[in-house]
């Protein structure tokens, strides 16, 4: 079993469902995210776009974050899933300098590294993951990549444009992207300029725990 | 990166969360800054011994101590950065042997414990003998514990700057700029001009050596990837740390650099002294800076 | 944390000293494998779904999201009293609700964990979506699951407070009363009231609703009450629209079928932002894109839906009637590739009022007479129609648009906007609702222009993929518990009008004036005037009641509302049904703390798509706990007694509230005639139970009534076991082109909207319209086509209305078919239909049109505010956008403070300014600027202190900041002192750990409600949101968030517009409104009737 995710960016319409679904499910704690959905506008007026992207964990197949953790906090499951122990984690937050798509935070009430598991106890609980469930345009696709007959399977198979971030990075994903263009894809694509924008307050904070 | 301006492809995040400010700040330079140290001096030691085994009188003991002293500072702040720190010895009762963190704590405890162990044996037992034979395994040892930061860095995949060759060279160089400089200040009057100057020498290439590098990251980094591109804005132009940067690069490589040319023709013991202290206190901001601009990068 | 990182230490330490650590793990992991074996958890699920299915929802267990970070079962097991360091297993009843965040009433589950019953603990873990929800699918937005955060939010009100004795309104002085102690005051109140009887007695207690999101119950109070006394918010919502539509169809809105369209046409931002019915709305949307439909979104800004949409028409702002009429003008004029009308033919003919307007040759005239015919037609055939709309819509060209909608430089996209709207036919749907028709004065000129290409394409049949009508696809019952009471049967209708809610001068609005209620109760003079007139209009309100409703915040001209509210002598006495803290609060006599979306007990009806469905709303703890065996001790009030059993405090709800407080205080001896429609049947010495009153109520739906009894035989109340263990029943699916379903005729009689008609009774008139006498008035109930008796429209021609004839007579002729002004000249006469905000008032470069209507997918008007989920995205931002070359112009930059002054056009009377953060940006279109409504709150203290009660009660700490205030009566001003800060919670602590990790300070919004004049549009009297502005920057001693308002010119612009604009009630009118158009409560209609003195 090789479970996946993917995200229609065509059908996306960043309504944040999915993002408080994670926040409640897993009570990721006020400024960290397990999921985020960040809006990107592209273009000039009149013909401006606007871009959203879900951007959670991979679930690497060749996990970076897995590879320098040095007390196997960050482990993989047999059903593909990297999943995460608290107990376990130093905090040295090697994992957070590894995972190049940013997908790992240090919890600022456990002071451990954390990240989404994919719902792994909803999942082991034959359960969707919570974001899944909550799409209203079923956007996120989650399924088992080894069984071809699955949701995701087909989803991968008549779609010609699925494509993962940072391919060249070889951690080989198990998180696709449809429709995606570079803006949702390569965070270097856009100007994430500090400050008060359209709708909030692009900012960085202190890791947790220093604060 | 795609041309921003352009009009149909001017893309500017609009709503994002907030994101992780820089996780390895000051306490990662520490540990690097302070390991160059402790190991440096090591290497040092261990060409003293075999270029004048005459002059290690009085030096076994001391710069032991010193690098020891060092060490223990690295091992502090590796601990200190933890966020759980009471949990450091998950590592040795997991370890995760894929892991250069894992790897390089083995090691650099065994280090530590081992210079322990010397300074014992030239402390209480005065044995120099066999703290020579162990000179050579620790000096062994203090490569790869001065070089599994590298693997860490190459390790930490997200950051596109750090690549394991070139951070390799450069622990390899900061171990030697720093512990030749260190070994400059504490040998005194210990060591005589000659070995002074051969120090002085290690220094001067190291520290030319170092600069080489980082100036050819400086100049072609960003032509073949488009992060270190990004990452390198940071420090060029009017990049928010280019004047750290440069004041680095000065501090470190470049003033110590002619002042120990001027210390060679002028003989001047005290410019030497000044070369070492710079470079010290160059590197603590070299490294600093090197540390922290990949990590400014959004990385989604 | 580094206490307990010191434990962990101390025991890692001792177990590697004894070596214990490995043996333990070797050890244990037998006992860990085990505990999942024997469990139903596995990491290698051979089945995942979204659900669980019904049947499981009285117990169904789960892993513990937040305890599986310990490293899940593979490090832990599953958590057994064999193995007590195993993973958190939840057992949850899930109880359906519905979401209350916004009216479309998606279905919610509770999560409710029952771990701790034993104890006397339940907790609402999580909210998730009701699969069995045929709308929403089980799906949600952001706003329903921060449902558990809006719960717990940590200032949530405990206890019913009422202002300190001595103190005056606005102090924030307050103390903790009893409910019983509040509904002992209020009661006696409202029964002195209702004791005079007299007819201004009737019009002294309203009841001010917000959006309801319930069907009926709220309107059965005030009716109960023999009061005219319901208000509700829907002039600043959407009366643009509404009036558009009830004069198509004499509907309240239309209904769109999005699934099956080909072309979704907006105006509005239902496919990713918000519209009415918002998620369910943009699944199906999503779902006809993913069958290639295509979308159109017209809005002057880059909502989320134009931002994704196929093509984005930026029109000016209240000048999209233009733009529809273009449509027009080539519907009328071209034929498709094949050479065929693009008119349909067949259904315009049938459906279209076409023939009363031919026959009205006055009327025809007329149009002469305002030159928009050049004679009167020939004959009244419908060639000679069509050739009428050829001449009457040629003016409306492209170059015209164009200019109008100022679109210079996108003539292509008015090409590609044809090129999608003629292929998708007769399916195209559109919901036209806020944007163009409130924003504007004539915006339901919009609608009314909106709906006539839709029309003319076939599309507005209420057939597949196209626009049928809300009523359709509705059902509303929460209003007919009546079975279950003492009277048995529903309240009768008053005869009082009260002329505070629907005031002479806006006959036909829709509906009531209800944002304008200060500045009615405050003008003395137009009190006398009307006195005069011989109308009975009270001086004061004897009890005002808002509900769900922030009025104070969120209507035009705050500081007037302010002023009002704290008027002893306008308003007696008040109190504000409300589970958190609002504005509105700090002005009240009382703050009673009733129940949020899974807290309360009703019945909601959202027309999402062509069916007909409910969902019932339910105090989740008190089903989850009565589901587990509890009891209240008195069933009246169970669900007051759940919350404070279970850990909530002492929130009640509605529909326990408003029974108990009628029938023990208002009413006690029954000499009022109230009580019995209260009292219970089962035992009169009680009020009605929520089960009883809903399975009265729900009994009504027929097939739900029939499953439900065979489902639950034995039960006693059977239908609303079901409702209770479902949440949700769809009763009919596909309901499509209702209009053109057959009467139903059995012998002499006549069934239509069930009521019988003796056939004689029916007269069927020229048009095959069949009349029958309603009193005072005839009401059509159906029309004859092809000799069948069909149930037609809604209106009195039941067809499509594209002659109001009735707005004729309502003294609006030259309005009374879809018209916009064509030239110069027009538009200077046809000022009722001009915005206020018309290009031709922005003269310099910093003058502009600004926006101030518009969502964010994440917010909810004022409710979101202390949600902490949802304000950590939103923090109380709304900046102004501006156009990016708007602000090069006037040297602007990100994050600048700037000064947005508001300047009333029809009276040049400028109103003061706000101070606001300008954004730059590519989404808004040039000469219009934006800025939204859900931010710039404000609360004058941070805490409440109550006396005898230890812990202070915050107040909005996650999204308000805290101001400083000045007001005189005539200029308001507000200044922000301190932001949100990080701190702790006394209340919900466990679910509130991370309220020391805010990093927000919500210092960028800013209050614009509060400068603008309320002026209401003359006809459909919606407040017209935009505002021309002049801009500027701001000031040194100026920070974002003050404001600046003179009031006093705001009540001079209200006036301009009221007696400048409007037509009111004169001398030889008779009635107060037509009768035939929706009242949300009808009085009689000899409160109708209406007799104007000369004076
Ligand atoms: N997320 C969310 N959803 C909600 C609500 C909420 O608070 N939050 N509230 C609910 C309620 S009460 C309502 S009434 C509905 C309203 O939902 P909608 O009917 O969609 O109305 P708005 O969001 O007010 O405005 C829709 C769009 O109209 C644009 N607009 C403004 N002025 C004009 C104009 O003059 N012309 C044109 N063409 N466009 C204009 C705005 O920029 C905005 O993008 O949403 C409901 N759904
Ligand atoms: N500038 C500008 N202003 C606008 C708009 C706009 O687009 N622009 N939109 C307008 C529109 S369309 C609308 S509908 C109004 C909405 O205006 P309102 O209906 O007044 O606003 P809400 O914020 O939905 O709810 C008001 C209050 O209800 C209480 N409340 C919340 N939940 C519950 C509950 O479950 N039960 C009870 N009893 N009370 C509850 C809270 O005190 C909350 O503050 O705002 C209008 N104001
Ligand atoms: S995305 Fe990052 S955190 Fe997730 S598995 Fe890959 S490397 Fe690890
Ligand atoms: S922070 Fe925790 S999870 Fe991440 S690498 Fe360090 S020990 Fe592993
Ligand atoms: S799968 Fe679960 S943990 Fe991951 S983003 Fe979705 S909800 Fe969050
Ligand atoms: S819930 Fe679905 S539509 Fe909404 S932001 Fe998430 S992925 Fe996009
Ligand atoms: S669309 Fe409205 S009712 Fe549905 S979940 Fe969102 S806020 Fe709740
Ligand atoms: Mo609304």
């Amino acid at each position: 079993m090789q479970l996946g995710f993917l995200v229609d960016l065509h059908l996306c319409m960043g309504c944040k469902g999915c993002e408080i679904a994670c926040k409640v499910e897993n009570e990721v704690p006020l400024s960290t995210w397990r999921l985020r959905v960040k809006y990107v506008d592209v273009g000039t007026y009149p013909e401006t776009k606007r871009t959203f992207t879900p951007l959670r964990c991979n679930h690497c197949e060749n996990a970076p974050c897995e590879r320098i953790c040095p007390v196997s906090a960050l482990h993989y499951l047999e059903n593909g899933i990297v999943n995460i122990d608290k107990e376990r984690c130093i905090g040295c937050a090697g994992c957070v300098m590894a995972c190049p798509y940013g997908a790992i935070y240090i919890d600022p009430e456990t002071q451990t590294a954390d990240k989404c598991t994919y719902c792994a106890h909803r999942i082991a609980s034959s359960m969707m993951p919570a974001c899944v469930v909550a799409c209203p345009v079923e956007a996120n696709i989650f399924g088992d990549l080894d069984d071809p007959t699955s949701n995701i399977s087909r989803y991968i198979q008549d779609n010609r444009d699925v494509q993962v971030r940072k391919p060249e990075k070889g951690t080989n994903p198990h998180h696709y992207y449809v429709g995606a263009s570079q803006v949702n894809l390569n965070p270097l694509a856009s100007k994430r300029e500090k400050g008060y924008s359209l709708f909030n307050n692009i900012t960085k904070l202190p890791l947790g725990g220093h604060h | 990166m795609v041309h921003e301006t352009l009009a149909a492809t001017n893309a500017v995040v609009t709503l994002d969360v907030a994101i992780p400010d820089i996780f390895w700040g000051w306490y990662v330079t520490m540990n690097m800054w302070a390991k160059s140290i402790g190991t440096g001096l090591v290497f040092m030691l261990f060409l003293l011994l075999r270029k004048n085994p005459d002059e290690m009188k009085g030096l076994r003991t001391s710069t032991l101590i010193v690098s020891f002293i060092f060490m223990n500072i690295f091992l502090l702040f590796t601990l200190a950065d933890l966020h759980q720190p009471f949990r450091m010895w998950h590592i040795f009762f997991y370890p995760h042997w894929t892991s250069a963190i894992t790897v390089g704590a083995w090691m650099a405890s065994i280090f530590v414990a081992l210079e322990s162990l010397m300074i014992v044996i030239i402390f209480f037992k005065k044995d120099t003998a066999t703290y020579d034979k162990l000179l050579f395994w620790i000096t062994l040892l203090a490569i790869p514990v001065t070089l599994y930061t590298a693997g860490i860095m190459a390790e930490a995949t997200a950051r596109e700057l750090w690549q394991m060759p070139t951070e390799a060279v450069q622990m390899i160089l900061a171990a030697t700029l720093s512990g030749s400089a260190a070994i400059i200040l504490l040998g005194g009057s210990k060591l005589s001009d000659e070995t002074k100057q051969f120090f002085g020498a290690i220094l001067g290439l190291s520290a030319l050596m170092a600069f080489i590098i980082y100036m050819s990251e400086y100049i072609f980094g960003a032509m073949k990837s488009e992060e270190v591109a990004a990452i390198l804005h940071y420090v060029k132009g009017d990049g928010e740390y280019a004047t750290m940067f440069w004041v680095g690069q000065w501090v470190a490589y470049i003033l110590p650099m002619l002042l120990i040319a001027l210390a060679r023709v002028s003989k001047s013991s005290a410019i030497l002294n000044l070369a070492a202290i710079l470079a010290i206190a160059g590197l603590w901001v070299v490294k600093h800076i090197w540390l922290i601009i990949p990590q400014l990068l959004p990385l989604s | 944390m580094y206490l307990q990182s010191r434990r962990t230490f101390l025991k890692g330490a001792a177990f590697s000293v004894a070596g214990v650590a490995i043996a333990k793990g070797v050890f244990t992991t037998d006992a860990v494998a085990e505990s999942v074996t024997d469990s139903k958890f596995t990491n290698t699920p051979k089945t995942i779904s979204f659900y669980p299915e019904q049947k499981e929802w009285d117990s169904f267990k789960e892993l513990d999201g937040t305890d599986w970070k310990r490293g899940g079962i593979e490090r832990h097991g599953v958590r057994s009293a064999e193995n007590p360091d195993g993973i958190q297993v939840n057992d949850y009843t899930i109880v359906p609700t519905v979401c209350s965040n916004c009216e479309a009433g998606c279905g919610l589950t509770a999560w409710v964990n029952k771990n701790d019953f034993e104890k006397g603990v339940l907790t609402v873990r999580k909210y998730m979506g009701n699969p069995l929800h045929t709308g929403s699918r089980g799906r949600n937005c952001a706003k329903g699951y921060a449902v558990t955060s809006q719960m717990y939010d940590p200032d949530r009100i405990p206890f019913p407070i009422k202002r300190a004795p001595g103190s005056k309104r606005g102090e924030g002085k307050w103390v903790r009363v009893t409910w019983d102690e509040a509904m002992a005051a209020i009661g006696k109140k409202m029964h002195d009231t209702l004791a005079k009887g007299d007819e201004v007695s009737k019009k002294q207690i309203m009841y001010h609703v917000g959006r309801p999101n319930e069907n009926g119950f709220g309107p059965r109070v005030p009716q109960s009450l023999g009061i005219d006394g319901y208000n509700s918010h829907t002039n600043i919502c959407s009366a643009g629209a509404r009036e558009g539509t009830i004069q198509w169809a004499n509907d309240d809105r239309n209904s769109p079928d999005w699934a099956s369209a080909d072309l979704i046409f907006l105006q509005s931002s239902h496919a990713a932002d918000a519209g009415h019915y918002f998620q369910q709305s943009a699944a199906y949307i999503a779902d006809a894109r993913k069958r290639g439909a295509k979308m159109v979104v017209i809005d002057p800004r880059m909502s989320n839906s134009a931002g994704m949409a196929d093509l984005w028409i930026p029109a000016w702002p209240g000048t999209e009637a233009a733009l529809y009429l273009y449509l027009v003008n080539r519907i009328v004029h071209e034929k498709d590739k094949d050479g065929n009308d693009l008119v349909d033919h067949v259904y315009v003919k049938e459906w279209l009022n076409w023939d009363r307007l031919m026959a009205n040759k006055d009327y025809l005239q007329k149009m002469v007479g305002y030159g928009y015919i050049s004679k009167v037609p020939k004959d009244d055939s419908y060639e000679s129609y069509i050739e009428l709309m050829k001449e009457l819509y040629a003016p409306y060209t492209k170059e015209f648009v164009v200019q109008e909608c100022k679109l210079e430089g996108m003539e292509y996209k008015l090409d590609e906007l044809w090129e999608l709207f003629v292929p998708a036919g007769a399916r195209i749907t559109s919901y036209l609702w806020r944007a163009g028709a409130i924003g504007h004065r004539g915006g339901w000129m919009n609608t009314r222009a909106g709906f006539l290409p839709l029309a003319l394409r076939g599309a507005m049949r209420g057939d597949i993929g196209g626009i049928g009508m809300h009523h359709w696809h509705e059902i509303s019952v929460a209003g007919k518990g009546d079975k279950a009471t003492v009277a048995g049967k529903h309240p009768v209708k008053t005869d009082a009008w009260n002329e505070i809610a629907w005031p002479p001068e806006y006959p036909i609005s829709t509906y009531e004036m209800g944002f304008m209620m200060p500045q009615i109760m405050m003008d003395d003079d137009w009190h006398a005037k009307w006195t005069k007139k011989g109308l009975k209009i009270p001086k004061s309100m004897a009890v005002y009641v808002p509900r769900m409703h922030n009025p104070l915040w969120i209507n035009p001209d705050g500081f007037r509302w302010m002023e009002a509210l704290k008027r002893e002598d306008k308003f007696e006495l008040t109190f504000n049904l409300s589970p958190t803290w609002s504005e509105t609060n700090w002005y009240c006599d009382y703050v009673l703390p009733v129940g949020l979306a899974g807290e309360r007990n009703d019945q909601q009806s959202t027309p999402s798509k062509p069916e007909q469905r409910i969902e019932f709303r339910q105090a989740v703890l008190r089903v989850a706990a009565e589901k587990s065996g509890w009891k209240p001790k008195d069933p009246t009030r169970a669900t007051l007694e759940a919350h404070m059993k279970f850990g909530l405090g002492e929130v009640w709800e509605e529909s326990e509230f408003w029974p108990n407080l009628i029938v023990h205080h208002v009413d006690p001896d029954g000499s009022l005639g109230v009580r019995k429609y209260w009292a219970s049947k089962k035992d009169p010495s009680r009020c009605v139970t929520v089960p009883e009153y809903f399975d009265a109520a729900l009994s009504n739906i027929p097939r739900l009534n029939e499953t439900a009894r065979k489902m639950y035989k034995g039960e006693e109340y059977p239908v609303y076991a079901y409702i209770r263990d479902h949440g949700c029943w769809t009763e009919k699916t596909n309901v499509y082109k209702p209009q053109e379903e057959e009467l139903k005729i059995e012998g002499d009689y006549v069934y239509a909207h069930g009521h019988k008609y003796h056939k004689d009774e029916v007269k069927k008139d020229s048009f095959g319209t069949l009349w029958v006498k309603d009193g005072m008035v005839e009401e059509s109930i159906g029309i004859i086509k092809d000799n069948k008796a069909l149930e037609g429209f809604h209106t009195l021609s039941k067809k499509l209305e594209f002659f109001s004839e009735w707005l004729t007579e309502w003294k609006w002729p030259e309005y009374a078919i879809p018209i916009y002004p064509r030239n110069k000249a027009e538009n200077d006469k046809m000022v009722h239909l001009v915005t206020q905000v018309h290009h031709k008032h922005m003269k310099g470069d910093n003058e502009f049109a600004l926006n101030t209507i518009y969502r964010l997918p994440y917010n909810i008007h004022t409710r979101s505010v202390n949600s902490k989920h949802l304000m950590e995205i939103s923090q109380n931002h709304n900046p102004v956008w501006i156009y990016t070359k708007d602000a090069e112009k006037l040297g602007i930059k990100r994050g600048d403070a700037v000064k947005v002054q508001i300047q009333d056009t029809l009276t040049g009377i400028k109103s003061g300014y706000f101070i606001a953060m300008a954004v730059p940006t590519e989404a808004t279109r040039p000469g219009v600027l934006a800025c939204s409504h859900h931010a710039g709150r404000w609360k004058l203290k941070d805490s409440v202190n109550i006396p005898g009660f230890e812990h202070s009660l915050g107040i909005m700490s996650l999204g308000s900041p805290k101001v400083t205030m000045t007001n005189d009566g005539k200029v308001g001003t507000m200044t922000t002192t301190e932001g949100i800060h990080p701190h702790k919670a006394w209340q919900f602590k466990e679910y509130n750990r991370d309220l020391d990790d805010i990093w927000w300070n919500g210092l960028s919004g800013a209050w614009q409600n509060a400068v603008a004049p309320c002026h209401p549009d003359p006809i459909a009297g919606n407040h017209g949101w935009h505002q021309k502005v002049i801009l500027s920057k701001a000031g040194a001693d100026e920070k974002i968030g003050d404001i600046h308002v003179n009031y006093e010119n705001n009540f001079k612009v209200y006036k301009a517009w009221r007696d400048d604009l409007t037509r009111p009630l004169a001398t030889g009118d008779t009635w107060r409104r037509p009768y035939h158009i929706k009242r949300p409560v009808k009085p009689s209609q000899k409160a109708y009737r209406v007799e104007i003195k000369e004076i």
